[in-house]
């Protein structure tokens, strides 16, 4: 039989009502836990393990997967609209996304996103299905080194998006760097600066920070004057949509966005965040409107959103193909799929074909109905922008709070999240960027963490480098990228900025 | 109200009128002078964080040595806080040389706004709201503590009147329990009532 | 007359009560706190053990999942929840917790309801691995001390324990290559032979060793193991490394009795059923249904003998 015929197989499977109901099920779930700061696609579905046992390993599957892909569309509603990340992927959407909703166009970002997100998950399934044996047998051949490599190129990459001033910018990364080293270390088994609190043993978590340093930092901002006009008086529907200038500039970074995350789905870690992260650095080297980024630009939702998406659909392939779960999140999907008796691996698609292509089909279909689903929802949403604050700010300050205690279930939480607002606001107030705080937090933990095995393995031998092929290009790949945006943003200069 | 508040918004270089028209003269100077204190009194909070940054990391630097920074072989669980802080150090110290140099001269990137009394303590009320739900929860039990914060967070931002904040309350403290307590039978803290 | 009948109507109505309570447990949703990542080893082994739990106790389990410090997060949690039996935990290191430093405690803290899990460690190789014998591997890494690489977990854990027994018991000395990212990690390692041993359990590394892509040298278990009775065990090759890993379901202490009887009298039933040994075999651990209440933490007691030398020797305990 051949792909397509198998695809075929795998549609009428997965349209049979049970499979249907569960990818329903699974990406309005999803779409609601992503809207839903502090709650992520792990929460849930670890909730939903129980249900998705009853009606056999494609349904469970299905209903799982369903939720994870789900949690990425939602994740940017609530950075675009209140600035408050729903995922930890959504985070960099806060920046230019509530941007375009102070400027009105919250309808357009919204609807980019949507259809960005429809483009890279499709993009990252066809892949999943074309490539993915190939794909995983590379995933394997990546050791110590090759991942150290990886996040040093990324590393390089998201420098750029330090802020004006770079000293600030080194402050704030070195900062998140520290902050992200409290906890136990994982390799020397050692406390490092918990100050004998037993709930920091386990570090500072991520996402209260994120809600407390966008979110309730804005929700500080608009407290001090609440009665300023708002710039949005009433949506027209003609305005929900993106005009044609911003669909046409969002062509490109959705592009980029999907292989940019496809890319990142294979390595370990959160993929996600990883992906979107460099997806906005690069669209930000690269497009000549960079002083426009930080103020709106439709590029920094297109690509980012985009990029998370293709992203976890990619991430499923280590998980299916090697058995393997590089992303904790995969990791519970390894657990559906292992109370079902069914183990994924290099064997996986050779002896459970229907499970396989009738997954590929409800991916392709939960892919679309989230776009049915989202996009009817926009004009819904953007409504919410136009609340005042007197009604919007107990509700986003209701729905942080306990937002940000659902991810642990900890009280400690809650008070790291206003503690992160209060210092996010004081810093945002005093030219500080909170961008490199969070790149300093997200890649410290994974940074130090490839370090740390790699120097482990070279044991000394730093001249072991030069056996392994794969490391070495793309370490060699760091100066290429560093001297193409050196020529980009020459080209833009000398072609002056166009608009 | 929108004249009034764009009458104060400055921006740095208006603050000087260095190079500017007369007429812009005339208009601030009224505000030129208190603005120039306000500029002295904001670069000397920046001043202050800066030094608050450099101490915490000279605090740590000593800490993340005894950690163990390792060597050739294996990379200890201190040296990732031993450059950080060395980094945050750095940085923070020539940051603050820098703006005590700048004294007399222009600099944050934001802008400024003349906040009044009255903005600042709304903030403290709403900071006051967020701290007492994690207080409140664990002895009354969430219910009653998202009412309770999210009545005081509408009240603090300037809702008029006691019923439509209350209906308000009470929606999302209504959403908040079936969203978190009954969709996803969430073990929110439940205090001695529920 | 009318005053007799009251006093019999109250003890009555409160007998009732008394008695209601007892048959009436469990009549809502037991909550247990897995002190592991979801997706874990350990939480799938929670999880389908409980789900059959289940069939027996006719309530759900609600699980939680409350990783952090090898179990102690979860467990001190578990300390201040109400010894109602509505509450349970699972470790699967909660008696070595105190000597680790990470908790004030051990299992005589708690109530201890059963070891549904024994499973030893797999000595494994990449396939295209030179070493064909333990033997081998040992001579090898003796000859060259540091520079045969051993992937393993985090500090302290089972895994890792077991690795730096190795190295102890055999004299060699070996590259440990620890992986902050869990037992998958190694299954990566050993798959694309970026490393060239390690320890884990089963499970992580079924789908790499059914590729083909891992191949064993020995398990550290006491006789062979049942569903995979090619594996030859490192005892029968002449290393006395018999280290086994286990989970273990744990309670708050001051459970009341007719609660802790039940508990661990289904609990025993369940780890004895075809389903459970069936699971086990499969899985290539093992299950003995003996190991609940007392004979378990006994069971622990002796596990904790076992492992304190081990944890000494390997400069893990915190004086």
């Amino acid at each position: 039989m051949s792909g397509i015929e198998y695809l075929i197989q795998g549609f009428q499977v997965a349209l049979a009502p049970t499979n249907l109901i569960m990818c329903l099920v699974g990406v309005i779930l999803g779409t609601v836990v992503g809207v839903l700061p502090g709650l992520g696609p792990i929460e849930a579905m670890a909730i939903m393990l129980p249900l998705s046992i009853r009606y056999g390993p494609l349904a469970g599957l299905i209903l799982l997967a369903g939720v994870w892909y789900g949690a990425q569309y939602g994740g940017s509603t609530t950075s675009i609209l209140v600035n408050i990340p729903g995922e930890a992927s959504s985070v960099i959407t806060c920046i230019d996304g509530y941007q375009m909703t102070r400027k009105g166009r919250a309808g357009a970002a919204l609807t980019i996103s949507a259809i960005g997100s429809f483009v890279a998950g499709t993009i990252g399934i066809i892949i999943l299905q074309l490539f993915a044996p190939p794909l995983a047998r590379a995933a394997l051949s990546f050791g110590p080194i090759e991942y150290l490599a990886v996040m040093l190129l990324a590393f390089v990459a998201l420098c750029t998006l330090s802020g004006d001033n770079p000293l600030k910018g080194a402050l704030m990364i070195a900062f998140g760097a520290f902050l992200s080293t409290i906890g136990i270390d994982r390799i020397a088994g050692v406390q490092r600066f918990t100050m004998g609190i037993p709930t920091m043993m386990y570090g500072i978590n991520f996402i209260p920070v994120a809600v407390g340093l966008f979110g309730i930092a804005e929700v500080i901002r608009i407290a001090l004057n609440p009665y300023a006009p708002s710039p949005v008086k009433s949506i027209r529907l003609r305005e929900l949509y993106p005009n044609r200038e911003e669909s046409r500039r969002s062509i490109m970074p959705i592009l980029r966005g999907s292989f940019i995350g496809a890319f990142f789905g294979l390595l370990p870690g959160t993929p996600a965040v990883l992906a979107s992260f460099t997806s906005y650095s690069v669209e930000k080297s690269i497009s000549p409107r960079k002083a426009e980024f930080g103020k709106g630009a439709i590029e920094g939702v297109a690509g980012p959103e985009s990029a998370n998406n293709s992203a976890v659909v990619i991430a499923l392939i280590p998980l299916l193909c090697l058995g393997i779960p590089l992303a904790p999140v995969a990791a519970l999907l390894l657990a559906g799929l292992e109370m079902h008796n069914v183990t994924p691996g290099p064997l996986f698609i050779r002896d459970n074909p229907n499970i396989f292509w009738g997954f590929i089909a409800a991916m392709y279909l939960g892919n679309f109905l989230l776009l049915v689903l989202n996009l009817p929802l926009v004009g819904l949403f953007a409504r919410v922008a136009t609340l005042r604050p007197q009604v919007l700010m107990p509700i986003i300050g209701i729905f942080c709070l306990i937002g940000s205690y659902t991810t642990r279930m900890a009280i400690f939480d809650v008070w790291v999240m206003i503690g992160a607002g209060v210092v996010g606001f004081l810093l945002t107030r005093l030219g500080f960027s909170m961008v490199p705080l969070v790149i300093g937090m997200v890649l410290g933990n994974i940074l130090e963490d490839n370090l740390r095995v790699t120097i482990q393995w070279l044991n000394g031998e730093i001249s072991l480098i030069w056996t392994r092929p794969i490391a070495l290009t793309i370490l060699a790949l760091i100066p290429v990228y560093v001297v193409f945006i050196r020529l980009a943003g020459r080209k833009v200069l000398k072609s002056g900025v166009s608009d | 109200m929108t004249s009034i508040t764009s009458e104060y918004i400055l921006t740095p270089f208006n603050a000087y009128p260095m190079g500017q028209s007369i007429e812009r003269g005339e208009v601030l100077k009224r505000v030129c002078k208190p603005s120039r204190k306000k500029m002295k009194i904001f670069s000397r909070l920046e001043f202050i964080v800066y030094c608050v940054f450099c101490a915490a990391a000279a605090a740590i630097i000593v800490p993340s040595v005894r950690l163990g920074l390792g060597g050739k072989e294996e990379l200890g669980p201190g040296l990732l806080p031993f450059l950080a802080s060395l980094c945050v150090l750095a940085t923070g110290a020539v940051l603050a040389i820098l703006t005590l140099l700048r004294r007399e001269k222009v600099n944050p990137s934001a802008e400024l706004e003349k906040i009044d009394r009255k903005g600042w303590i709304r903030v403290g009320e709403i900071l006051f709201s967020f701290a007492v739900w994690p207080l409140l929860v664990g002895v009354i039990g969430y219910i009653i503590s998202t009412f309770l914060v999210s009545l005081g967070m509408a009240k603090a931002i300037g809702y008029k009147g006691w019923l439509r904040p209350i209906i308000l309350s009470i929606s999302i403290t209504f959403c908040i329990w079936f969203l978190f307590g009954f969709m996803f039978h969430l073990d929110l803290p439940a205090g001695f009532s529920f | 007359m009318k005053r007799m009948l009251l006093i019999f109507a109250t003890s009555v109505f409160f007998f009732g009560i008394l008695f209601s309570e007892v048959y009436a447990y469990p009549d809502k949703i037991i909550k247990v706190i897995v002190c592991y990542e979801a997706g874990s080893a350990t939480d799938l082994i929670g999880r389908t053990f409980f789900q059959h739990m289940e069939k027996e106790l006719g309530q759900p389990f609600m699980i939680v999942n409350k990783p952090g410090a090898a179990s102690a997060l979860g467990l001190r949690e578990l300390l201040e929840a109400k010894p109602d039996g509505y509450t349970l935990g699972m470790s699967c290191s909660v008696n070595v917790l105190k000597i680790l430093g990470h908790l004030p405690y051990t299992h005589r803290d708690f109530d201890v309801i059963g070891i549904p899990l024994v499973t030893g460690s797999i000595l494994a190789v990449p396939s295209k691995s030179s070493f064909q014998s333990t033997k081998a591997l040992i001579e090898h890494a003796k000859a060259n001390p540091g520079k045969v690489r051993m992937s393993t977990t985090s500090k302290g854990a089972v895994f890792w324990i077991h690795a730096r027994y190795f190295e102890r018991l055999t004299g060699a000395k070996f590259n440990m290559i620890i992986n902050p990212g869990g037992a998958s990690f190694i299954a990566t390692q050993l798959g694309g032979g970026h490393a060239d041993v390690g320890f884990a359990a089963y499970k992580p590394l079924q789908s790499q060793i059914e590729a083909g892509n891992i191949r064993i040298l020995g398990v550290t278990t006491e006789k062979r193991v049942q569903g995979f009775p090619n594996w030859p065990t490192l005892k029968e090759q002449g290393y006395d490394m018999v280290v086994t890993g286990w989970a273990g379901i744990v309670a708050p202490k001051g459970l009341p009795s007719d609660v802790y009887r039940k508990l661990v009298s289904i609990h025993a039933k369940v780890a004895g059923s075809k389903g459970w040994q069936d699971y086990c075999t499969a899985t290539g651990t093992m299950a003995y249904p003996e190991y609940a209440g007392e004979e378990a933490a006994k069971f622990l007691d002796q596990d904790a003998e076992i492992q304190r030398p081990i944890l000494e020797e390997i400069g893990a305990v915190q004086k």
